[in-house]
């Protein structure tokens, strides 16, 4: 079943300080929507918005052309935020059921790769990397349409990020995706829509260039790797 | 469930450290449970927001707000305060 997410005119002002303004754009299941920019333009604000932790100054966000009200409780959007949000005190083998009561769902964070290894260790004791990766994957597989995703690659080691795009790539016919991480060139490669926030507004781009054009990267990264 | 007993048990260690330090002061066990579902409670709200605020996205994402789980911790202390207070009555 095709889905959409409609984000129409958000706005949002800290004190007198506009950080989104008129913020508009869609994303379908299908979509993999790659968000760059630069840090404080407002990217985890929008994403805040979108998971309802937030309220906008004003504006609308609309799941299949209905006003979404209270996602937490629909549970529409799912989102993996920048912090690590999983409870330190348990082990990875705990912390799973407590999202997936169901055998069959628990299997599909059990026989992901790496998961096995890490599965009797203590949350606390995983490395920073790990324990985003187990983030994005208890997050991936929640069964909410639409995932918002900040800086999923971030600190992680390029195998797992590897693992990261291959699954979200196997999810994209079922789910739509918004990833926003200054690891440009992961998202780049698997981003279906490229969107670039500038000071309060959001343009398109399509590649490295465009990114650099409009300020994002400086000439001497685009040539370069991270 | 398991999922609200993990919130509730995290945010009441503090909430169970006030009740038995209130008892160990020569408080009654009346007050002591009266503090489980008052002031207690609202300190170790206070208290886990203030350490933990990050985890309230874990719920989040599992359909539990932040309302939620705290009406929730708040009906299930209140219950159990007001047994107590009817057993030692």
């Amino acid at each position: 079943m095709t889905g959409q997410l409609s984000i129409s005119k958000i706005s949002r002002y800290f004190g007198t300080k506009k950080i989104l303004e008129n913020v508009s754009f869609e994303c379908r299941t299908g979509d993999i929507i790659g968000l760059f920019g630069r840090n404080g333009c407002g990217k985890s604000t929008l994403l805040n918005i979108l998971f309802g932790t937030l309220k906008p100054a004003s504006g609308n966000i609309l799941i299949n052309d209905v006003p979404l009200r209270n996602n937490t409780g629909q549970k529409q959007i799912g989102y993996s935020h920048q912090e690590i949000f999983i409870p330190q005190d348990i082990t990875v083998r705990n912390v799973i059921p407590l999202y997936f009561p169901g055998g069959e769902d628990q299997n599909k964070i059990f026989y992901s790769p790496g998961i096995p290894a890490m599965e009797t260790t203590k949350v606390s004791n995983l490395s920073l990397g790990e324990q985003r990766y187990l983030q994005f994957l208890l997050v991936i597989y929640l069964s909410h349409p639409f995932i918002l995703l900040d800086e999923p690659f971030s600190m992680v080691e390029p195998v797992y990020r590897e693992i990261i795009k291959e699954k979200i790539r196997q999810l994209q016919p079922v789910k739509g995706f918004i990833i926003t991480d200054h690891y440009y060139k992961d998202v780049l490669e698997i981003a279906t829509k490229k969107l670039l926030m500038v000071p309060g507004n959001i343009i398109t781009v399509t590649d490295e260039h465009d990114l650099t054009t409009a300020g994002y990267l400086s000439p001497r990264q685009q040539q370069n790797d991270y | 469930m398991l999922l609200f007993l993990k919130y509730y048990s995290d945010v009441n260690k503090y909430n169970l450290l006030i009740s038995i330090a209130l008892l160990l002061t020569g408080q009654s066990l009346s007050v002591s449970a009266v503090s489980f579902c008052s002031v207690g409670m609202i300190a170790s709200f206070v208290i886990y927001r203030y350490y933990y605020n990050i985890q309230y996205y874990f719920y989040a994402n599992a359909g539990l707000s932040k309302i939620k789980l705290m009406t929730q911790v708040a009906a299930v202390n209140t219950i159990l305060s007001m047994l107590i207070l009817l057993l030692i009555r």
